[in-house]
């Protein structure tokens, strides 16, 4: 992502009316470079790829084609350098292929001039690229829907571009046609030096025919890199908030995601795969210069050693464990680490303090922060609907105490609990892994006088700068009133948005 | 090409007054000087010169205008039941003559019948208001093209019918004037629209490529190179440039601009190279032909030609609704 790339994004923020679609994108396509684009569904791939087209203009920042922003560029001009190829268009019935391909030829022609025989050439090789010179004659109502993807390809091709934008090639596309269609792509870009952008949904086609890949979610870039570099199981829990294994390809020695059902019902030798035709998965540790898929995917286990390896993968569900380590488990931090933390109070006596201190959570670890919730249970059991979807994504939500209630026969054994759990709130803030710290019903506490106010405000001001902690309960104390940066008061559940949290630019993370 | 002239010869000689097609040819290359003076009576020639063939002339002029047009829009809106009159042409149109014919005004101005004048200026009138409220920003979707195309006809024809019941004695001119005719053709009339229809012709031949790029979706054209609003806007000032003159002339005919262009895409297929031009021809043959006809049918008085284009365009309309019906069924 050098800044000599042809295509490049800065910047780049678009939305329709006032819901913002990109935040911020930045990125660079090189050419003789395959650069995929993933992330999640409404991550904001396919405007990105609108954008580069030039199709539509961002609200903010540029979209540069030769250091040149596409805003002041003509439409015809960019159609000589920038082809996009949709992942499905109405071809209009009646015209042959040809015909159709040699519309990819519209931005070189004179306006009233017909085509040439350079023209005829360029329309002619096109077809050939694309694998679609023996379809070329036959009317596009006869043609199934691979077959129309290679003419589309082949009419972007005729552009004679040097950059071309792939929406989807491999969707609705069986693996035989999805493989061709990539392979299409990648030679393209590595043989003839074309740039080459594409949206891609499959992961493990995106890190075996993609030189470069860039994560969007929720509208930014949350990683960029090699596959290699890109694709861990932290990013896959993160953006797509799924706990899979990734592991080398024993060929190529690309990472490849291991899909499985959450369920996670035990495999057997028998719904499993034959012994002989498992994958010494042990092997991929030969890299990639390693023999070709299909001769590693013909090794039998036996001939490898009766391998436990294989063994290992295919019994991995039976205990719900994780067979492969990820190299790194947490997600990498994004961007505004070095910002002082905030520190935020939901008070009130309305409904929806802890929930919106958990949207809050949530939305910060999709963003790849580390965060822990430390609750003072009112009730024995704190497994409600938000704490068990949060748990469920894989954050720390920490009970404290038997339950909390406000008439409680046992005093004093609950201030002892209620210390224990402070202490325990004081090392998650002090230990600094942790970037937000939820401290939820601290107030509870107050109330009865089992925690002193000084103590606590005292660990929230030597924090470590850059955290963020959430306080909430009913009648916070004035003192930490005055200390938060943000104080919502909660009144009426029913009318969250007149009186309880508002969406506030500025609480950003 | 072939069809057209045929038909020409034909109408000619239809009427109430039998001439032959020969005596026809022989007449006209008199008057244009290469032919010697034959020996046909100066009644036939009258009856022919002034007023047969500009009735002719302009019904082939009006046919050719509103097929080519719907063609354009056909391929503008990528519908195929799009008509000439679609975004506001028609109904401005009869507004501004039944305007001429309610309001004390002169019969003509420039030697021009003011019905014809007023027609035109409503014609284009309607249309100019009808892009401005489509516009989205920087662009015309065709759908609200298309939705204020009908909200503008639509109270258009509101204003035409109150100013119909208001003006009581003048209804069956009026009614007269929306069946749409030729009767009172003059060369007056083809020396009006004929350059306008002319130029509009030439710029939609101009523009058969860029058509053809319309048919993969706007934004598909747009990523080919094609500067899609600016090519929009100018097929639909040509295209209703066109209508708007062929309206003002004939009142709103029916069915010509719908069925002409669908009749060449069986045949020719749906490419604008041969479609735009083809229409043109067959939209004339079509309208001279259908107004031969009805001059020539038993009756009291003429039957309206737009009677004629509608009893031939209905069933061909009702037929491919069928066809459209399977076709997205199958």
């Amino acid at each position: 992502m050098s800044g000599t790339s042809v295509l490049m994004l800065e910047h780049v923020c678009f939305g329709y009316g006032d819901w913002p679609i990109l935040t911020g994108v930045s990125f660079g396509v090189d050419a003789g470079r395959v650069v995929g684009l993933v992330g999640p569904n409404g991550a904001g791939k396919s405007t990105a790829l609108r954008l580069a087209s030039g199709l539509v203009r961002p609200r903010s920042g540029a979209v540069r084609f030769d250091d040149r922003d596409l805003q002041t560029v003509p439409r015809r001009e960019i159609a000589r350098a920038i082809a996009l190829v949709p992942q499905e268009a109405a071809l209009p019935a009646g015209f042959t292929g040809r015909e159709t391909v040699a519309m990819g030829r519209t931005p070189h022609l004179g306006l009233f001039a017909g085509p040439k025989a350079v023209d005829r050439a360029a329309e002619q090789r096109a077809l050939d690229l694309a694998a679609a010179a023996a379809i070329a004659d036959r009317p596009i109502e006869s043609l199934s829907g691979g077959e129309r993807r290679r003419l589309l390809l082949a009419r972007a091709l005729a552009q004679q571009p040097q950059a071309l934008l792939l929406d989807e090639p491999a969707a609705h596309l069986d693996l035989g046609h999805a493989l061709a269609a990539l392979d299409t792509a990648a030679r393209l870009a590595h043989d003839d030096g074309l740039a080459v952008l594409a949206v891609l949904h499959d992961l493990n086609l995106a890190s075996e025919f993609c030189d470069e890949l860039v994560v969007l979610a929720d509208g930014r870039v949350v990683a960029a890199g090699t596959p290699a570099e890109v694709l861990r199981a932290g990013l896959l829990r993160s953006v797509y908030g799924v706990d899979l294994p990734v592991v080398p390809h024993p060929a190529s020695g690309r990472p490849m995601v291991l899909v499985r059902s959450r369920n996670g019902r035990p495999t057997t030798a028998t719904d499993g795969l034959r012994e002989e035709d498992r994958v010494a998965v042990g092997e991929a540790d030969r890299g990639p210069d390693a023999q070709s898929t299909p001769e590693a995917a013909a090794v039998p286990a036996e001939a490898t050693e009766p391998s436990s390896a294989a063994g290992d993968t295919g019994s991995e569900g039976s205990n719900g464990e994780q067979v492969v380590q990820e190299a790194a488990p947490t997600p990498a931090r994004p961007t505004g680490s070095g910002r002082r933390g905030l520190v935020i109070v939901n008070t009130g006596h309305g409904k929806g303090k802890t929930t919106a201190a958990l949207g809050v959570t949530m939305r910060a670890w999709g963003q790849g922060f580390r965060p822990i919730v430390l609750q003072f249970v009112k009730a024995k059991s704190g497994n409600w609907g938000e704490v068990r979807a949060a748990r469920r994504m894989g954050i720390e939500v920490i009970p404290l105490g038997a339950g909390f209630t406000w008439t409680s026969k046992d005093l004093e054994k609950d201030k002892a609990l209620a210390r224990d759990g402070w202490d325990r709130c004081k090392a998650a803030i002090l230990g600094g892994e942790y970037d937000l710290v939820v401290l939820d019903e601290l107030t509870y506490c107050f109330h009865f006088g089992w925690l002193d106010l000084e103590e606590v405000l005292d660990t929230l001001r030597n924090r470590p700068a850059g955290q963020h902690v959430i306080v909430t309960g009913r009648d916070a104390p004035a003192e930490l009133i005055d200390f938060a940066d943000l104080v919502s008061e909660v009144r009426e559940m029913k009318h969250p948005f007149k009186l309880g949290i508002k969406a506030e630019k500025g609480i950003e993370f | 090409m072939l069809v057209l002239v045929s038909v020409l010869l034909g109408a000619t000689a239809i009427g109430e007054t039998a001439i032959a097609p020969l005596d026809a040819v022989r007449i006209v290359g008199a008057r244009l000087g290469l032919l010697e003076t034959g020996t046909s009576p100066r009644a036939y020639e009258a009856i022919l010169l002034d007023i047969r063939l500009p009735r002719i002339v302009l019904a082939g002029v009006v046919g050719g205008a509103l097929a080519v047009a719907g063609a354009a829009f056909q391929g503008v809106f990528r519908n195929p039941l799009a008509e000439p009159t679609l975004v506001g042409p028609a109904a401005g149109a009869a507004l501004g003559a039944v305007l001429a014919f309610v309001l004390p005004l002169p019969a003509s101005w420039l030697g021009v019948g003011l019905v014809q004048l007023m027609a035109f200026g409503g014609g284009l009138a309607a249309a100019a208001v009808v892009w401005p409220l489509a516009r989205v920003g920087a662009v015309t979707p065709v759908t609200s093209l298309l939705l204020a195309g009908v909200a503008v006809s639509t109270l258009a024809s509101a204003v035409t019918t109150v100013l119909m019941y208001l003006h009581g004695d003048q209804l069956l001119a009026i009614y007269g004037w929306l069946l749409g005719g030729f009767n009172v053709a003059s060369w007056n009339q083809v020396r009006l629209v004929a350059p306008l229809v002319a130029l509009a012709g030439v710029a939609l031949l101009l523009a058969v490529r860029p058509l053809d790029l319309l048919q993969l979706g706007e934004e598909e054209a747009a990523m080919l190179g094609l500067d899609v609003e600016r090519v929009k806007l100018g097929l639909m000032i040509a295209a209703t440039l066109a209508t708007a003159a062929a309206v003002s002339a004939a009142g709103p005919i029916a069915f010509v601009g719908l069925i002409v262009p669908h009749a060449v895409r069986i045949v020719a297929g749906p490419g604008h190279r041969r479609l735009v031009p083809l229409s043109g021809l067959l939209g004339a043959a079509f309208l001279v032909a259908a107004d031969a006809l009805a001059r020539s049918l038993p009756g009291p008085s003429e039957v309206p030609v737009g009677v004629v284009t509608a009893a031939v365009g209905a069933p061909f309309f009702l037929l491919l609704l069928r066809r459209q019906k399977r076709g997205t069924a199958g």
